[in-house]
């Protein structure tokens, strides 16, 4: 299948320090792919450039065939990419089911008056969203939850909070940053087959993660990144003997032992 | 316009020019530190003016220099209580609750300088009264020339004061980012209330240097919002940018005002602040930088 | 579907009082009193205005008394001078305030700082000044008098008494409109803007426009609360029109309760009392409102409504699983 996504030549410095260099990245549809690299590699800056959170200092993104290079982040949002925060950004004073809800403002069509005086469109409007919110909900693993407050949750639950409501937006590409950070070995097991089934609903996942049994496990491909270059780019099994990513993860330390 | 005209109008807009500018670093240096707008500080400015014009000058009689360092320290600690009663316990607060607070603090001090000082307005004379420098045919004030000169002098000191000294240097630590400064081992709560100090001490000397150009009365916390106008023309947290912003604004206001009614002088300050905001919110010399952080 | 308990229980202290509000002329004896409860209601309803912006989606709007003021002026100015029938010139008045909040909002909501609390500050000082200053159309310092009552069905609400039953019905109508706002897919998105505008661009909100709404709600209400001010003293001055009365309202929503409608009206009615059982301390009363606001923020930051919660909230612990340290720290407060 062709590319979903497309990053030529994206470069990204803050105060003169390069963050990303003259990075290519390509990312066909369906895929898991995942994004690896020592702490500092740039990673999450990658993740704040394609989602427009700040702008590249060069270079193209590419989405679908279509240039969203410098476009504000709730738009490229409503083009069909979303994303989750490696340090939660929950809504404090929404419940569970409200922040699927609210994820899915941008995409209802009802206008002011007829969702303040549930006109029978509005009511309608509304339903739909509660029902597909639950259907969400369920499918990350959070039913019967929805009325407590989001920050009720214990942590794991809300990565999986953060993750339903990114896939109510209705995205086609979806972007998560660290989203095993801090979990249980029995949550990350349950992630990974929430990652397997995402897939399976034709959404292109990105996934910045450190536990590397997990990406070896669900990606398809990876891309390994060190201060802001792209070193390598292949299946697990090839990023695993890779020399190079050896080097550049375990320093010199390692590759002494190793010898 | 006369050239002599021209060239007074341009000596008095650079002097209130520099006042805006001390107020912009006001803010500049509260923002910088610990990241919200101290909607007090205009009224900083009006408690500096009283108690210069009313209290050191007019009733204890005493001179200028005195009265100014006199009235630096005592807007310094009262910046530092400032900080103790309406930044401190409201650590980890949203900024727009510490902001309310500030703004609550606003209105008890326009309200105190009138139980302390009276409802009518103060003049005093400053250390040159309306003295007047000839050159030609262009006439200056004196006072206008002063303000100028201590603002330099000022600056100057500000200069070196955060390139040598340790704790300038830590001030700007902070300020650049406080998180990492924390990481450091820097004590950040003791610099950020040296910061309100310092930010309550440019409010004094700009109160100071006020007073005798104006008649002092609580309408002077007007110049809150010019200040604040500096800053968003030079570039919000942007410490030069402030500087410039300010004279700037100063120069601006003389010669509008001159063109236009001068009745409608905060209304065109206002309206320059709006323009700025739509076509260039990062200021003259700020950069777009992390705008939707 | 959505925390069923805490919007009853908001339904219910609406209702007691505006109950109280429909029986509190009969229990007052004097004219003066039933002034003052004009006066609350009035400013009950801007400060329900005040909410949407404030209280709902968080952004600190100080000048309040611009809005007022020019809704007040247009009122005033298309009766008198225009000869407008009061509900005609009140659409006027809507309509004008309504653009300015467009004015005003689209360029500084745009951006991300807090560059709001600062530019309706100077916005609110302008006004004064303009119509201070604007004599040939303001008629400056001795303001516009001898505005009309509103009539309805051939019924001209020429007494307080009257006018204040009146008051008390646009009053309710306004507090059951926001109420259903709150509670719209709008009321959510303007607390997710509050809660989190980076979070919400990621989920494809638009919160520039979330905030420009919001921003429109309260200029409505503020019309409308501005319009009924003149009709009722019927006479406005630009000195009403300060900063320290922009500070009032947001004061009345803070103690009240930040994002609750009742929370506003109840705010609105105990500080507009105290304000005038506190004339005699004159100057320093002020002084006295603004340090109890800064003792409020610091100590009950929810407000009466925030505190009336937490009290229900440890009497029902029993009954309940309680909510976490985090989330209950979390729901609500300036």
């Amino acid at each position: 299948m062709g590319p979903i996504l497309e990053i030529k030549g994206v470069s990204k410095s803050f105060e003169g320090v390069l963050a990303l260099n003259n990075l290519d990245v390509e990312v066909s549809e369906g895929e898991i792919r995942a994004i690896i690299g020592p702490n500092g590699s740039g990673k999450t800056t990658l993740i704040n450039v394609i989602t427009g959170v700040f702008p590249a200092t060069s270079g193209r993104i590419i989405f679908k065939g279509q240039d969203i290079t410098g476009l504000s982040p709730f738009r490229i949002a409503r083009k069909g990419i979303t994303r989750t925060f490696q340090n939660l950004r929950l809504f404090p004073s929404l419940t569970v089911l409200e922040h699927v809800l609210a994820a899915q403002h941008h995409r209802s069509r009802v206008g002011f008056w007829g969702s303040v005086f549930s006109t029978r469109s509005g009511r309608a409007e509304e339903e739909g969203m509660v029902s597909r919110a639950q259907e969400i909900l369920e499918f990350v693993g959070l039913k019967g939850r929805a009325d407590m407050p989001g920050l009720g949750l214990p942590y794991g639950q809300r990565r999986l909070l953060e993750i339903a409501r990114a896939l109510a937006t209705g995205p086609e590409l979806l972007l998560l940053d660290e989203p095993a950070a801090g979990l249980s070995s029995e949550e990350i097991q349950a992630l990974e087959r929430l990652l397997r089934e995402i897939r399976s609903r034709g959404i292109t996942v990105i996934l910045v993660e450190h536990r590397m049994m997990l990406v070896m496990n669900v990606a398809d491909r990876i891309t390994v990144l060190n201060y802001g270059e792209k070193i390598a780019e292949g299946k697990p099994a090839e990023i695993k003997n890779n020399p190079e990513v050896i080097q550049a993860y375990l320093g010199r330390a390692y590759a002494a032992a190793g010898s | 316009m006369a050239l002599s005209v021209l060239v007074q109008q341009l000596i008095s807009g650079l002097a209130m020019g520099c006042i805006y500018s001390l107020v912009a670093l006001g803010y500049t240096f509260i923002w910088n530190a610990v990241g919200i707008v101290n909607l007090a500080q205009g009224d900083f400015v009006t408690v500096a003016a009283f108690l210069y014009a009313a209290t050191f000058s007019n009733h204890l009689k005493w001179g200028f220099v005195p009265a100014l360092i006199a009235v630096m320290a005592v807007m310094a600690l009262f910046g530092m209580g400032t900080e103790r009663v309406v930044y401190h316990p409201l650590q980890g607060a949203h900024p727009r609750t510490v902001m309310l607070s500030t703004l609550a603090l606003g209105i008890l001090l326009s309200n105190m300088d009138i139980i302390l000082w009276g409802p009518y307005p103060v003049t005093t004379r400053g250390p040159f009264g309306q003295d007047i420098i000839r050159f030609g045919d262009v006439s200056i004030m004196q006072h206008h020339v002063f303000i100028i000169v201590v603002t330099l002098v000022l600056l100057f000191l500000q200069h070196l004061f955060f390139q040598k000294t340790t704790i300038g240097k830590v001030m700007r630590a902070v300020a650049q980012d406080r998180e990492a400064a924390t990481l450091m081992g820097i004590e950040t709560g003791q610099t950020i209330a040296v910061t309100f100090a310092y930010s309550s001490a440019l409010a004094g000397i700009a109160g100071v240097l006020l007073a005798p150009a104006f008649m002092v009365s609580v309408d002077l916390g007007s110049v809150g919002l010019k200040g604040f106008a500096s800053c968003v023309i030079g570039g919000f947290g942007h410490i030069t940018g402030a500087t410039f912003g300010g004279i700037l604004l100063g120069i601006a206001e003389v010669f509008v005002s001159s063109f236009l009614s001068s009745r409608y002088r905060d209304a065109i300050v206002f309206v320059i602040l709006v323009a700025f905001l739509l076509l260039r919110p990062q200021g003259v010399l700020g950069r777009k930088v992390g705008e939707s952080l | 579907m959505k925390d069923r308990g805490g919007a009853t229980r908001s339904l219910m202290v609406l209702t007691v009082l505006f109950c109280l509000l429909a029986i509190a002329p009969s229990l007052v004896k004097s004219s003066y009193s039933l002034f003052v409860l004009c006066l609350s209601v009035i400013n009950g309803i801007a400060v329900i205005g005040l909410n949407f912006i404030f209280g709902l989606t968080g952004q600190l709007h100080l000048g309040l008394s611009g809005f007022l003021g020019i809704g007040a002026y247009a009122l005033a100015l298309s009766t008198t001078r225009a000869g407008l029938d009061f509900w005609a010139a009140l659409v006027i008045s809507i309509v004008t305030v309504s653009t300015f909040s467009l004015l005003l909002g689209i360029p500084t909501l745009r951006l991300k700082r807090y560059y709001l609390a600062i530019m309706t500050i100077g916005f609110g000082e302008i006004t004064r000044s303009v119509l201070m200053n604007w004599s040939s159309f303001t008629g400056g310092v001795f303001g516009v008098q001898n505005i009309p009552r509103p009539s309805l069905l051939g019924f001209r609400f020429t007494s307080n008494l009257a006018y204040y039953y009146l008051l008390l019905c646009i009053a309710i109508l306004l507090s059951a409109v926001a109420t259903r706002i709150e509670r719209s897919k709008y009321g959510r998105a303007f607390k997710a803007v509050r809660d989190d505008e980076l979070a919400c661009e990621m989920v494809g909100m638009d919160s520039t426009e979330l905030k420009v709404l919001a921003f429109l709600c309260c200029g409505v209400y503020s019309a409308i609360a501005g319009s009924l001010y003149a009709s009722f003293q019927q006479y406005v001055s630009p000195e009403l029109y300060t900063l320290a009365y922009s500070f009032s309202f947001v004061s009345m929503l803070v103690v009240g309760g930040l994002g609750s409608v009742p929370g506003a009206m109840l705010g609105a009615i105990v500080l507009t009392v105290l304000m005038e059982l506190l004339r005699f301390l004159k100057q320093w009363y002020l002084v006295v409102y603004a340090a109890t606001i800064i003792l409020v923020i610091i100590y009950e930051p929810g407000g009466i409504i925030g505190f009336l919660n937490k009290l229900v909230e440890r009497i029902g612990r029993r009954r309940a699983p309680s909510l976490s340290k985090e989330a209950m720290q979390h729901g609500g407060g300036v």
